[in-house]
């Protein structure tokens, strides 16, 4: 019989077989589904496959991957955040009348500030209330898109100055800036999962809260913790999104907070709760866009492209609960 | 003659998980009308087996199992309950929100005309449990019993079939003489219907009572078959379940008594049931408490260890020879002060079942495990601490790195035990140290005990099992509905005097609350 081998008793091999197995190991088949689906999408149209659309495809997944990564810490303790795209349309407003009174500094910063406020909040009251993350998290959507709107007024904020683009549309040696900062935020993200504490910690919650209260941990703290970083990362978002339309809008970021739930379970990430990894995360969100890009190519209305989008995410999710 | 009384028969039957083999080829049968027991240590394959019987997990090809000499494929609970097997496990099912009855009759409820009629299930659980001798009212919520009273829910739902064989999973653990008694009765009365009866349990006295063979498995292999008759104790059994002699099953090693480590003053709460409890425990010393179900002794040191919040009282801890006070209803607190508490309730109250059994180890000592660089978790120093511990208590895993849910009980209690070391504590609180564990282990976790008197430290063991009690502790203080009713040097009383002041006897007057 099969002994498990697990990976620190793992020599380091070369061999690309196993890696694969390694990979396959980690974040299951989605991996390879993912790898089909690419495949396809550039034999139906070869576009797909060039630099060019792949730096499109891999911008436009950042967002994506901002919330999503805050999404996951939530759905780790077992929660799920449906707040995450109102904190985006707040933050947009806000944001948008930061860099018009006080510079693009404060309109990059203003939005982070307040996203982690919201968290904050958010992890406050499902700490110390104890009630559900779901229902609190439904309170604060329709708060924070109540707010939005009020201090737009509805509208949307434009005429800021030039430099606010910057954050969406500059590169750096060649690389778009979204793609490094997202890049630095999920290496952050690495170091808090898996490197320190408040990591283990997180998975623990999700696993049985109760049992690491009893192991000494203040549980509220991390609680707290993890909705803050939630709403940090998703400021982070609103900010880039923000510049990425050189305007303040308070509906910003509907869509994005099914997407994000979506990219967490398509990558592994199950509403049980302690269960997941940050590389499924990041698959899930590359998965989702390259089929928006694909489809986006290839021409499929966007209609089709939710329908067929909502099938993939049930199939993926399937296969990888009946490979386990 | 054997041919026909024959009822189940197990040949080759294999079973192995990601990593482990739970059953090597093993084989068992069982006869009409016999109690047969299952006898090994946690690990050897007793829960895996009745699991596959019950139709829980799927053996490995190439194994046999026949009923009255027909093949059987037992493909998942409904169907075994069809065949006649029926089985009562270790830990008690039940949904807690809803009745009795309506647990009673979960999965076979009485429907008329598409509609489930309550007030005839209620009724019909009333008539069953008064023929058991056993009244239970029918609408109370599930929640609201105690373990006693869900487990003989579990037994009368059971019973209330057609049973070919009866699986019964340590069946008493948890029950009073009351229980117990209605339990045997009913064995006896299946045994002469021809029932086929599985039982397994560490407890000889019920064994010589009830059971006409015992079967003993170690590691997953089958050992051995005896007739009942030819044993005399447990002690012709354990050779055969750990492979080697065990003279002294508790090898209690004295340490050299010192300071005052631990002090409790008048700990009262009205919830809990517990009034005025004071104790104090010493450097090197085990200090034991024992009583009847329902003494209250688990309440009151959940209370200490800041578990469950207390009404009134004090507890004073030694730390850096000063007495400090201890907060009310926090754990994280009495870890800093260096008490640790081992629960019984592992699954719940212990382990973080989605982790390895090296984060289970340090999770509430990281402090000593990060680098200075951003607290970065020292990875090196965490699996060379874990290795550390699982080869000096001799925990059997795979690996360090194996999530906890896959190991058995006595090897997950030894992870609760590492963490409470690594925690380095000096008063260590023990709920029931080796409840639900095997023979080896237990003698591994008493062994465990004397290296940490030895070391100094203070342990306070709770428990319902008195030999453990009176050969592992120093001092026992008896606990009879929440009061302590006596404390005893365990050298200078015995098991009988123990017992009367647990049944409620007390100095003023003779009368003693007889549970039986």
């Amino acid at each position: 019989m099969e002994i498990a081998n697990t990976a620190s008793s793992d020599r380091k091999s070369k061999s690309i077989l196993d890696v694969l197995k390694t990979l396959h190991k980690s974040v299951g088949m989605l991996f390879f589904v993912f790898i089909a689906l690419i495949l396809v999408m550039g034999i139906i149209n070869p576009r797909f496959f060039t630099i060019s659309n792949g730096i499109i495809l891999t911008r436009q997944a950042c967002f994506l991957g901002l919330i999503s990564m805050g999404q996951m810490l939530v759905i780790l303790t077992g929660g799920v955040d449906v707040s995450l795209g109102a904190i985006i349309g707040l933050c947009s407003v806000l944001s948008a009348i930061a860099a018009k009174q006080y510079g693009i500094t404060a309109g990059w910063l203003v939005p982070i500030i307040v996203g982690g406020g919201v968290g904050l909040f958010n992890g406050a009251v499902v700490a110390y209330a104890r009630i559900d993350s779901f229902a609190v998290t439904l309170g604060s959507l329709s708060i924070c898109s109540g707010l939005a709107l009020i201090i737009s007024k509805g509208l949307t904020i434009y005429n800021l100055p030039k430099a606010f683009r910057d954050l969406a549309y500059s590169d750096v040696f060649s690389v778009p800036m979204p793609i490094i900062i997202t890049a630095a935020v999920i290496f952050v993200m690495y170091l808090l999962l898996y490197r320190v504490r408040f990591g283990r910690y997180v998975y623990a919650v999700g696993g049985n809260l109760e049992a690491l209260r009893l192991a000494g941990v203040n549980v509220n703290r991390v609680i707290l913790g993890i909705f803050a970083g939630a709403g940090i990362l998703t400021g982070i978002c609103a900010a880039v999104l923000s510049s990425r339309i050189n305007s303040g809008q308070p509906n910003l970021g509907g869509a994005l907070m099914m997407e994000s739930i979506a990219a967490c379970v398509v990558g592994g990430v199950t509403f049980q709760g302690g269960v997941g990894k940050l590389g499924g995360v990041i698959i899930g969100v590359l998965f989702l866009s390259a089929l928006s890009n694909g489809f986006d190519l290839i021409g499929v209305s966007s209609f089709v492209k939710q329908v067929i989008v909502g099938c993939i995410i049930i199939f993926a999710v399937v296969i990888d609960k009946l490979k386990k | 003659m054997e041919q026909t009384q024959e009822l189940l028969k197990m040949t080759h039957v294999s079973k192995s998980f990601p990593g482990v083999i739970a059953l090597d080829d093993i084989q068992f049968d069982l006869r009409k009308g016999e109690v047969h027991a299952l006898v090994g240590e946690n690990g050897a394959g007793k829960s895996t087996l009745i699991k596959i019987l019950a139709g829980v997990h799927q053996m490995n090809s190439g194994g046999e199992i026949n009923l009255e000499q027909q093949k059987l494929n037992i493909k998942n609970p409904h169907q075994a309950n069809k065949l006649g097997i029926f089985t009562i496990y270790q830990e008690v099912t039940y949904v807690p929100d809803i009745s009795v009855a309506e647990n009673l009759f979960l999965g076979s409820e009485i429907v008329e005309n598409g509609l489930i009629n309550h007030s005839k299930q209620v009724k019909e659980t009333e008539k069953l449990f008064k023929a058991f001798g056993y009244p239970i009212d029918p609408k109370r919520m599930a929640r609201d019993l105690n373990v006693a009273e869900l487990r003989m829910v579990n037994i009368v739902k059971a019973l209330n079939n057609d049973v070919k064989i009866l699986i019964l999973d340590e069946p008493t653990a948890s029950l009073t003489d009351k229980e117990k008694d209605i339990l045997f009765e009913n064995i006896v009365r299946l045994k002469k219907q021809g029932t086929g009866i599985i039982y397994i349990s560490h407890r000889t006295g019920e064994l010589k009572e009830l059971a006409d063979r015992a079967t003993v498995f170690r590691d997953g292999k089958y050992i051995d078959t005896l007739n009942m008759a030819d044993i005399r104790g447990l002690d012709d059994l354990i050779p055969l379940m750990i492979g080697k002699e065990i003279k002294n099953k508790y090898p209690k090693v004295k340490a050299n008594i010192g300071d005052e480590l631990l002090k409790v003053t008048n700990l009262s709460c009205k919830n809990n049931h517990f009034q005025n409890v004071s104790l104090n425990v010493h450097s090197g010393e085990v200090l034991g408490f024992f009583g009847l179900v329902g003494c209250g002794f688990e309440e009151v040191f959940r209370s200490v260890f800041g578990v469950v919040p207390y009404d009134s009282g004090e507890i004073e801890i030694m730390h850096d020879n000063t007495f400090k006070s201890l907060k009310k209803n926090c754990p994280k607190s009495s870890l800093k002060n260096n008490i640790a508490f081992i629960p019984r309730d592992r699954k719940h109250l212990g382990l973080l079942m989605n982790l390895s059994v090296s984060e289970n180890i340090v999770i509430s000592s990281y402090k000593d495990f990060t680098k200075k660089i951003f607290k970065l978790i020292n990875r090196k120093k965490v699996a060379q601490i874990a290795t550390e511990y699982k080869q000096k208590i001799n925990i059997k895993t795979p690996s360090i790195n194996t999530k906890v849910e896959t190991l058995s009980g006595g090897n997950q209690q030894k992870v609760l035990l590492a963490r409470a070391l690594c925690s380095k504590g000096s008063v260590f609180l023990f709920n029931q140290p080796t409840a639900g564990v095997d023979v080896g282990a237990k003698i591994e976790i008493y062994q465990f005990i004397n290296q940490l008197t030895a070391s100094g430290a203070g342990i306070v063991m709770v428990s319902y099992e008195l030999p453990e009690v009176m050969g592992m502790c120093d001092r026992i203080m008896v606990m009879y509905q929440g009061k302590i009713v006596k404390e005893f040097k365990t050298e200078e009383t015995t098991k009988d005097e123990v017992l009367k002041y647990a049944f409620g006897h007390n100095d003023d007057n003779s009368d003693c609350e007889s549970a039986s």
